[in-house]
């Protein structure tokens, strides 16, 4: 056929493109086998799309494609593996491995200080609130004052500081103190008294005094937190 | 795996991709290694032609396999996951041509630039290859990125690919029509310049 020769125009010319991939239906596919009996000059168009169609591949296209060794294919799939397996890794709750460790490490730790402070401090926080004064009880320095009913206190939420009655001494503490300041002499199995930090002013504190549990050197607590202090040389 | 549990695992029958898939997002790693098996010659067929290099044709098929499987809640099963692997395949291709021309050019800009640097970008020609097939898919290959990008892209779907012209539509969202205008003006343009070749060598 010569290339520049008209072909008439009414018939798209696309369609032999599909004719040749196999693409058409019947119907379709008897419209253009009757055009080209219609145009035997147009059978070397339809050729030219049947030469580069996967219906008439002879192995010229697909065989000449440099394939690669299994080696470069299982290189391939393991670093697909590499790169889905943290997506793909099912949920396993906290972590796993290095993480549960730690996460054991840490409660077992929490559990030996929450054991120590227990056996060490052995407070009886239900049998609180002062019926004197505060600044009387402190006074009299150990003559704890009895129960005063069953006023409960609720448990200290922050950390709690700890230091000995010899690292600080009290100037005042309010009637209203509720919570944690513990004085008495180890172990402490008489009524106890009990004020947040923020009730009690501390003039001096020396830190080389201050328990491990605590981080806290400050002379004058910012926050209301919980504090017991530990009266370990406290005279009677 | 051996070759041989391999072969038996890649019998289409046993396994549809969709039961595949959901097996993959239970986390089981081996129906990977099905898909991985079942496709990977489609999937490499359809990056070389893009690219005309063996390295890059393997990336776009790891890049390919890792994007259509992370993307899962994208796919929903609307089409076959051959074409939406095909789709991302051939996506990932066509941004590593993109991003080694630039290179190319880049080094081309250097004042020291080596011309027999730039032959080891080319493919190399395997030895156990005829002439003639080699000279083939050269020539191929040199048409084809001569080819505007839409329609290098719609013959390497349908062809390499193996995609139907209502998969490669639902892959490149076109119509029959326009899938069936491509293919024709491709086709015709790349017998146009073999057959330039053909007559100058």
């Amino acid at each position: 056929m010569n290339r520049s020769s008209p072909l008439p125009p009414d018939f798209p010319l696309e369609w032999l493109a599909a004719y040749a991939d196999g693409e058409l239906d019947v119907v379709a596919a008897g419209r253009v086998e009757h055009w080209l009996a219609e145009h035997p000059e147009a059978v070397e168009l339809l050729e030219g799309q049947r030469w580069l169609s996967p219906q008439h591949d002879d192995g010229a296209m697909h065989g000449a494609i440099p394939w690669p060794s299994e080696t470069q294919w299982h290189a391939t799939l393991q670093q697909i593996h590499q790169r889905l397996q943290p997506r793909n890794a099912p949920s396993r709750g906290i972590g796993s491995g290095r993480s549960r460790l730690i996460w054991a490490a840490c409660i077992g730790l929490v559990g030996l200080l929450c054991g120590w402070a227990f056996w060490s401090l052995p407070l009886r926080l239900p049998q609180v609130g002062p019926t004197e004064a505060p600044s009387q009880f402190i006074e009299r320095r150990g003559t704890l004052p009895p129960a005063n009913g069953p006023e409960t206190v609720p448990m200290p939420a922050e950390p709690l500081s700890i230091a000995s009655a010899d690292d600080v001494e009290i100037v005042s503490i309010s009637a209203e103190a509720q919570q944690a300041l513990v004085v008495g002499r180890l172990p402490l199995t008489e009524a106890l008294s009990l004020a947040s930090a923020s009730e009690v002013t501390f003039l001096r504190v020396d830190p080389e005094e201050f328990s491990p549990l605590t981080t806290s050197t400050s002379a004058t607590p910012s926050s209301p937190s919980p504090m017991i202090l530990w009266p370990s040389r406290l005279e009677p | 795996m051996s070759g041989f549990v391999l072969a038996a695992e890649c019998r289409p029958d046993v396994e549809s991709d969709a039961q595949l898939i959901e097996r993959f997002r239970a986390g089981d790693s081996k129906a990977l290694d099905v898909l991985f098996y079942r496709y990977r010659t489609v999937a490499y067929r359809v990056a070389y032609r893009l690219l005309g290099h063996e390295a890059d044709a393997l990336d776009a098929v790891q890049e390919g396999f890792v994007k259509s499987l992370t993307r899962l809640d994208s796919f929903a099963g609307r089409s076959s996951f051959k074409t939406w692997l095909l789709r991302i395949v051939s996506n990932a291709a066509l941004d590593l041509g993109r991003q080694r021309r630039r290179h190319e050019q880049k080094r081309r800009s250097l004042p020291d630039h080596d011309a027999s640097e730039l032959a080891l970008v080319a493919p190399v020609t395997e030895p156990t290859q005829t002439l003639e097939q080699a000279d083939l898919r050269q020539a191929l290959d040199a048409a084809l990125t001569q080819l505007p990008e839409p329609q290098r892209r719609t013959f390497v779907l349908h062809v390499d690919g193996e995609l139907s012209y209502r998969e490669v539509a639902d892959v490149l969202g076109i119509s029959m029509g326009t899938v069936m205008s491509r293919l024709f003006y491709a086709r015709q343009k790349l017998r146009s310049l073999l057959e330039e070749r053909s007559s100058q060598s």
